[in-house]
């Protein structure tokens, strides 16, 4: 049974290179193109790990895991945030929110699966 | 007076007309004005309340009127100075406010292309990866084919350096089976040599045979000459003597043959180990060849299986020199995406501006518009410019456009 991860950018191009780098891994890379989006998913699929974007229209990335950590099923589900974001302030945020990893872009997709591989495993 | 009203009710109202750092001055000179207006009011008031007014107080209030005449008529050129300031203010503001309705205008169609190129790079970009990951996996499968086939040319059981180590082996079994021979080659003229030493000791036995057969004969032969000399009681010896005789002859008969049937014997022999040995030299011989034939094979194969060895992890280096120029490559169309964002964002700040302000200048008429598109127009070199506004496309850039031909080359 493949692991499913849920990559939420608004941007095609990240999440076709997300898709591309983890797909040939064994992976089931789901997309959303923001954070409402990626909770919808998220409950119509069960996501076992979360690649979420900082910036996106609708729902950022914030407002997206504050939302998921209030679900019983996603309370503890491993969150990394890829972004072109670098702020300490921004970091800090993130890591109260509980997010676990924090990629700057561009990824790179060997260290990308590395980071996935680590986190899901 | 009432012109010099008129003035000051210009210079009240000049403010509220002229948005200018100096627009306030005409209303203080309008305060100052009132000002003396008021302390003319106020001493004319006192002559009249006060009949002992001083000579003195006269000249000064008709010095100050004089003075405010004098006033009054450098603020009337003041005043046409200024209004020719306003007039020409006026038109440059309406100079201004027709650029901002034309940059107004013209913001929809910088939108447009803006438009165009996100979403031209964002299509490119796209198509731009599943072209790049569909050339790496064609590349690792490559790979991983020739790697595959190293593999079973280095390793396994009919692999090329399975094969070599079997030369290796033929060679070593050749050389047990070249000296086996060797043995028996030797063991044979051994042999032979005890075969001619036996035959040559029985050739002696049979000369010495053959001269008792000789000596046999010539008593046997005496013995007759007695025996005759005896007369006829020498008869029955005669007999004896002649039969001695006869069997000294046969003796040295047989004696003689078996001499003959041993010469033969070896003579056959020793033909037999010539002819063996013969085939032993050349039966070593042929496997003396074969060997150094299976040896220079294998010396020929030895270093490609090394070679081949290098290659297969030079085949697994190369994946992963892939893999890392994969990486750089898609951080690259990370950063062109980026730049597609930017711009988006860029449009998005524009237009986000012209909302905020509470002027929202009207439109310009249709000719202006389409002047200024026209205007943008004439800057087109691209196919997708052209239909992002609907254009029917320049006949020259539809002859040489590559999108419509792809790939296609006219030479003259």
């Amino acid at each position: 049974m493949s692991k499913v991860v849920l990559c939420v950018d608004d941007s095609p191009t990240i999440r076709k290179l997300v898709k591309k780098a983890l797909d040939p891994e064994g992976y089931t890379v789901i997309e959303a193109e923001n954070g409402q989006k990626a909770l919808e998913a998220a409950e119509e699929s069960s996501i076992d790990f979360f690649l979420v974007d900082v910036n996106m229209p609708v729902m950022d990335g914030f407002s997206f895991v504050e939302q998921l950590k209030e679900k019983a099923a996603y309370k503890n589900s491993p969150v990394v945030f890829l972004t072109t974001e670098s702020g300490s302030d921004k970091k800090e945020k993130g890591k109260e929110l509980g997010v676990r990893g924090w990629v700057v872009k561009p990824f790179e997709a060997t260290s990308l699966l590395k980071l996935v591989n680590m986190l899901t495993g | 007076m009432s012109i010099l009203f008129l003035c000051i009710s210009l210079l009240a109202v000049l403010p509220l007309l002229v948005d200018q750092a100096w627009a306030p001055l005409p209303a203080a000179l309008l305060g100052f004005l009132s000002f003396l207006f008021f302390l003319v009011k106020r001493r004319r008031d006192s002559k009249v309340s006060d009949q002992q007014s001083t000579a003195s107080f006269q000249e000064d209030s008709e010095r100050l009127l004089t003075e405010a005449d004098q006033k009054a008529a450098e603020t009337g050129k003041a005043l046409e100075a200024l209004t020719l300031e306003v007039k020409l203010l006026k038109e440059a503001l309406e100079d201004r406010e027709r650029a901002l309705k034309e940059f107004y205008t013209a913001l929809p169609m910088e939108e447009k292309l803006a438009a165009t190129i996100t979403r031209m790079t964002e299509a490119s970009t796209l198509e731009l990866t599943e072209h790049v990951y569909s050339l790496a996996e064609k590349s690792r499968l490559l790979g991983e084919k020739i790697r595959s086939h190293f593999m079973s040319l280095t390793s396994g059981e009919s692999s090329l350096a399975e094969e070599v180590q079997k030369l290796k082996n033929g060679v070593h079994e050749s050389t047990l089976v070249i000296n086996r021979f060797h043995e028996i080659r030797d063991r044979q003229r051994t042999d032979m040599e005890m075969v001619s030493s036996a035959v040559f000791s029985v050739g002696e036995y049979i000369a010495s045979i053959s001269e008792i057969a000789e000596q046999t004969g010539i008593l046997a032969i005496n013995a007759s000459i007695e025996a005759a000399r005896a007369g006829n009681v020498g008869k029955g010896f005669a007999v004896i003597a002649g039969e001695v005789h006869k069997l000294a002859d046969a003796s040295r008969d047989v004696a003689r043959s078996i001499g003959v049937t041993l010469e033969e014997a070896r003579t056959n022999i020793c033909e037999s180990y010539e002819q063996q040995n013969q085939r032993i030299e050349s039966a070593v011989e042929h496997l003396e060849e074969g060997q150094r034939d299976q040896l220079k094979r294998a010396e020929i194969l030895a270093p490609h299986v090394v070679r081949i060895s290098g290659e297969v992890e030079s085949a697994g280096s190369v994946s992963e020199e892939v893999q890392e120029e994969l990486d750089r490559i898609s951080a690259s169309l990370q950063s062109q995406d980026s730049a597609r964002q930017i711009l988006e964002h860029m449009m998005e700040f524009l237009l986000d501006i012209f909302k905020r302000s509470a002027f929202q200048p009207e439109p310009v008429d249709e000719p202006t518009r389409k002047e200024l598109e026209d205007i943008l127009a004439k800057r087109f070199t691209t196919r997708a410019e052209w239909l992002a506004f609907g254009r029917t496309l320049d006949e020259s850039i539809k002859k040489d456009n590559k999108t419509v031909e792809k790939g296609n080359i006219t030479l003259f």
